[in-house]
C-alpha cells in the first residue's frame, strides 16, 4: 500500500515531522498547477498561489491526503483561507497553517518550536501517533539526505561544474517530491557521476535569485552558452537546512535549524541582514560571472526586496532583473542579451 | 556616537523640511507665516476631526524640528510601520512618524505620483503598494525626516516590512523587527485553548520589552515605567470614548456623523494611542455624536453602509458619491476590538491588543468576528488596493462569508493613493447596483434589526 502523500510548499516546512508519521512530504514548486485562478483570489496574488488553489479546485491535488501551508506571506495565508472556502474547496482534505516567524533568534525559535510541536500533534491526530525516536530518525536521514545534496552543489563551484544546473534542478525536482530513503538513492547515483564528471569550461557562470523558479529559465540560460551554478530559491539552496543538533529537544533544534537555513526574502532583521552578507561570499565561492534575480509578479517580498538587493548588490557582478511567474517563462532575448554581456566581460 | 548621531539627524531633518515644502512649491517662511496663523487657534474651539488634524500636523513638525512655536525643541525621530504598538514610543520620549501616513498625505496634497514614479524608476514594482512605494520615493526623494530608529511590525504587510529593510539601509540606522504571530484569535479556539494565546501574548511582550532596550541603546532614551503605565492608561480613556461614539453612532436609527470624515480617525492603525491629547479628541468626538443624537429629526430610511479598510486619499468624487445615498454609520478601520489594557502589566497589555488585531487572523475568524458586530442588512463597502495581497486577495471569499451572516459586501477595486488607474464611472455602476441591492432588501430599505 502507498504512503499517504502530504503537499507541502514552503521550505520552513519542518518535513521531519511527515517522515516521521510514515508519510512523504511533497513539494509543490514550478509544477503547482495546470491553470492559473483567478476567481477565488483574484489577479493580485503571486501565480505560484493561484496556480496552487488552481490544481486544488480542478482535482490535481486529489491525490494528497493533505497540506501544511506555511504562513510564509500574505498570499500563502490566502491559500490557507481558500483551500477550505465554498463548495469547490471545502472537501474536508485536511490541512493545517503552520505559523512562521520572520525573524531569527532565541525567542523566535523557542514559539516556532512550539508551533511545530502543535504541527507535530496536529499530523498525529490525523495521522496516527508516533514514538520520539522516529522523529529523531527522521531527523538523522534529512541529515544525510541535505549533506549529500549540499555536496553535490558544491561540485558546481568547480569550472566547468560537476552537474549542469538544469539537471541539477531536475536532481532536486526528485528529491523534493519523494520519500527521504529514495532520494538519498538517487543522490548517491548521481554522487558517483558527478565525481566522475569532467569536461570543457563552459560560458559564464550565473546565479539564479528568485522563488519557485522553473527549470525552464535555466533552459534559456544554458541555450545562450550561459552556465547555472547556483540557484538561491525555493527549489534551489534555500531547500535544505543545516545540521540538527540533537542534544536537546528535537523541536527546538529544528526550529533552531530551519530558522538559521538560508533566507527567504520573507526575513526581516539580522538573518535578512546576514542573509545578504552571504550572498556576497557565494560570488566568490561559486566564481559567479552574474546574477539573474527572478522578481515574481505579485510577490511583495521578492519585488520588495529588489531595490535593496540591488542596492547592496557591490559584488563585482552583474545583476539583472528578469520578472516572471512560475511557467518561468520570461523574455529570451533578455537573457541572451545579459549572457552575451558576461561572456564579453568574462574575455575582457 | 549616539549624541553625533542625534545631531547629525537633527540638522538633516532641518534641509529634509526644505526639501519637503520645496516639493510643494512653498519656502519655509511661506509656510511658517501660515503655520503660525492655522496652529494659532485655540485647541478647545477645534472639532475632534481638526483635533486630530492638529495633532498629527504638530506631530509631523517636530518630526522635522520645525514647529514655528517651538523653534530649537527636538524628538528623537522613531519610525513605525502601520500597525506597530506607540505608547512605548510616548513614553521614552520619542516622536512617531509614519511612512504609510505620509503617502496618504502627499496623496491628498496631489504629489503622490511624483513619488511613485521616483520609486518606480529605481526598482519598486509596479505592483507593489502604493502606499509603500510613495514613501520609497519619498526617501529616494529624502523628503522625509531622517529615522534614529526604524521599528518595525511583521503583521498584515509583507511590502512595508521591506521597505523598513530599504530604509534601515538607506539611513544607516538600525532596525527593531517586531515578529507578530498569526491567526491569535484562532489560537485560543485551538487544542491548547486560551495557553495558545497566552503564549504568542508573552512571545510579543518580551520582544516589546526587548525593543525598549533596543531603542534605549540606540537613542539613548530611557523607559520610565510610570510613563509607560500613564501612556497605557492615556490608551485606555480613549479606548473608552472611542467604543462609546461607536456604540452611539452605530446604533442610531439615523447618521449622527459624517462616516467619510469619521474614518480618517483610523484607530486601528493610527500612532496616536497613548497620547494624552487622544483622550480629548475621542471625547470630544463622542460629545459631539451625543449633540447630534440630542437633536430630534426623523429616522433616516436611507441604506446603511459599514466601510472596510480606507479611503482614496487624493481628489475624487467616490465618498461624496455614497454619502449622497446612503449612510456610512460605521468604519471596521474604528473598530475597538480590545479590552481595558491592564496598566498594571503594560507590556503584556499591548502585546495582547497588537497580537488581537482581527485583520490579521485566518478569514473565516475574521468575518465571525466582525459579523457580531455589525447588525444584519448594512451593507459593507471595502475599498481594497488592487496592490493590497492582504486584503485585496480576501475580497470574493469575505463577500461570500459576510452574505452568510446577512451582510451584503461590495469589494471596490481601488488605490487609496495612486490616483493613476482611477476610474469612477466604473464604478459608480457597481456602487448603484449594490445600493439598489440594499434597497430592495427588505421593505423598509435596510432596516431588519
Amino acid at each position: 500500500m502507498s504512503r499517504p502523500r502530504i503537499a507541502w510548499f514552503c521550505t520552513y516546512t519542518p518535513l521531519e515531522i511527515l517522515d516521521a508519521a510514515g508519510l512523504v512530504p511533497y513539494g509543490i514548486r514550478e509544477d503547482s498547477g495546470k491553470g492559473h485562478e483567478d476567481v477565488i483570489l483574484g489577479d493580485a496574488a503571486c501565480s505560484f498561489v493561484r496556480s496552487c488553489l488552481g490544481a486544488k479546485l480542478s482535482g490535481a491535488y486529489d491525490r494528497f491526503q493533505g497540506a501544511v501551508i506555511a504562513h510564509s506571506c500574505e498570499c500563502m495565508r490566502r491559500l490557507f483561507d481558500a483551500w477550505s472556502h465554498g463548495v469547490e474547496a471545502g472537501d474536508g482534505q485536511w490541512v493545517h497553517l503552520l505559523d512562521v516567524p520572520r525573524k531569527k533568534d532565541m525567542k523566535s525559535a523557542s514559539f516556532f518550536a512550539a508551533n511545530i510541536k502543535r504541527f507535530q500533534d496536529a499530523v498525529k491526530r490525523r495521522f496516527g501517533d508516533y514514538p520520539e525516536e522516529r522523529l529523531v530518525e527522521a531527523i538523522g536521514r534529512r541529515d544525510a539526505l541535505w549533506e549529500m545534496l549540499e555536496e553535490i552543489r558544491r561540485s558546481r563551484m568547480s569550472d566547468p561544474p560537476g552537474i549542469r544546473g538544469s539537471e541539477f534542478a531536475r536532481l532536486l525536482h526528485v528529491v523534493l517530491t519523494r520519500p527521504p530513503e529514495e532520494s538519498l538513492e538517487k543522490l548517491e547515483e548521481v554522487r558517483i557521476e558527478v565525481t566522475a564528471e569532467k569536461g570543457e569550461r563552459r560560458g559564464p557562470r550565473l546565479m539564479i535569485y528568485g522563488g519557485p523558479i522553473s527549470v525552464h529559465i535555466h533552459e534559456l540560460i544554458e541555450s545562450a552558452g550561459g552556465e547555472v551554478v547556483l540557484e538561491h530559491a525555493c527549489n534551489g539552496m534555500r531547500f535544505g537546512r543545516g545540521k540538527v543538533d540533537l542534544e536537546g529537544d528535537p523541536l527546538r533544534a529544528l526550529a533552531e535549524a530551519y530558522l538559521a537555513k538560508p533566507p527567504c526574502p520573507r526575513m526581516l532583521g539580522g538573518r535578512a541582514a546576514s542573509g545578504m552578507d552571504e550572498l556576497r561570499s557565494l560570488v566568490r565561492e561559486y566564481r559567479l560571472d552574474g546574477v539573474i534575480y527572478c522578481a515574481m509578479k505579485f510577490c511583495s517580498n521578492l519585488q520588495g526586496q529588489w531595490p535593496l538587493f540591488r542596492e547592496r548588490a557591490a559584488w563585482g557582478v552583474p545583476v539583472k532583473i528578469a520578472e516572471s511567474d512560475i511557467s518561468g517563462k520570461v523574455d529570451p532575448r533578455e537573457i541572451e542579451a545579459f549572457v552575451k554581456r558576461l561572456r564579453r566581460r568574462k574575455v575582457s | 556616537m549616539k549624541t553625533v548621531m542625534l545631531e547629525e539627524n537633527k540638522r538633516l531633518r532641518k534641509e529634509q523640511w526644505r526639501r519637503f515644502l520645496a516639493f510643494q512649491g512653498l519656502s519655509v517662511e511661506a509656510y511658517d507665516s501660515y503655520a503660525k496663523k492655522a496652529l494659532s487657534r485655540p485647541w478647545e474651539e477645534l472639532k475632534a476631526s481638526q483635533k486630530r488634524g492638529r495633532l498629527l500636523s504638530e506631530q509631523f513638525l517636530h518630526c522635522y524640528g520645525s514647529h514655528p512655536y517651538h523653534e530649537g525643541k527636538s524628538y528623537p525621530v522613531a519610525w513605525r510601520s502601520l500597525f506597530m504598538p506607540t505608547e512605548i514610543i510616548y513614553a521614552m520620549g520619542l516622536m512617531p512618524f509614519t511612512l504609510e501616513m505620509f503617502a496618504a498625505q502627499v496623496s491628498m496634497m496631489g504629489r503622490a505620483v511624483k513619488c511613485l514614479e521616483e520609486a518606480e524608476e529605481n526598482g519598486f514594482a509596479p505592483d507593489l503598494c502604493s502606499f509603500v512605494k510613495a514613501a520609497a520615493g519619498a526617501m529616494l526623494l529624502d523628503i522625509l525626516p531622517s529615522p534614529d530608529v526604524i521599528l518595525t511590525s511583521t503583521h498584515l504587510c509583507d511590502p512595508s516590512a521591506k521597505l523598513a529593510e530599504f530604509a534601515s539601509a538607506k539611513y544607516n540606522r538600525p532596525e527593531f523587527v517586531l515578529d507578530v504571530p498569526y491567526g491569535a484569535w484562532s489560537r485560543q479556539e485551538g487544542e491548547g485553548g486560551a495557553s495558545d494565546l497566552e503564549e504568542a501574548i508573552d512571545y510579543v511582550a518580551e520582544q516589546l520589552v526587548g525593543m525598549a532596550a533596543f531603542i534605549s541603546e540606540v537613542t539613548g532614551a530611557k523607559l520610565e515605567l510610570e510613563k509607560l503605565i500613564e501612556a497605557v492608561r492615556n490608551s485606555n480613556e480613549a479606548g473608552r470614548w472611542l467604543a462609546r461614539g461607536n456604540e452611539l453612532a452605530y446604533y442610531s436609527d439615523r447618521p449622527l456623523l459624517r462616516g467619510s470624515k469619521d474614518m480618517d480617525h483610523a484607530a486601528n492603525l493610527m500612532q496616536t494611542w497613548g497620547a494624552r491629547e487622544l483622550v480629548d479628541i475621542f471625547r470630544s468626538r463622542y460629545q459631539e455624536i451625543e449633540a447630534a443624537a440630542a437633536v430630534e429629526c426623523e429616522p433616516s430610511t436611507r441604506p446603511r453602509i459599514v466601510w472596510a479598510h480606507l479611503r482614496p486619499y487624493y481628489r475624487n468624487s467616490l465618498l461624496d458619491y455614497i454619502e449622497e445615498r446612503a449612510d456610512i454609520v460605521g468604519s471596521i478601520v474604528n473598530y475597538c476590538y480590545w479590552d481595558e489594557l491592564d496598566a498594571g502589566d503594560p507590556f503584556r497589555a499591548v502585546a495582547r491588543r497588537t497580537v488581537l488585531n482581527p485583520a490579521y487572523t485566518p478569514l473565516e475568524q475574521r468575518v465571525e468576528l466582525y459579523a457580531r458586530v455589525i447588525r444584519p442588512g448594512d451593507g459593507i463597502i471595502a475599498f481594497y488596493p488592487k496592490s493590497c495581497r492582504h486584503f485585496h486577495c480576501a475580497g470574493r471569499m469575505e463577500t461570500e462569508k459576510f452574505r452568510t451572516y446577512g451582510l451584503p459586501m461590495l469589494v471596490i477595486d481601488g488605490d487609496c493613493v495612486d490616483d493613476r488607474g482611477d476610474d469612477f464611472m466604473v464604478v459608480k455602476t457597481r456602487i448603484d447596483r449594490f445600493l439598489k441591492e440594499l434597497c430592495t432588501a427588505s421593505p423598509e430599505g435596510v432596516r431588519k434589526s
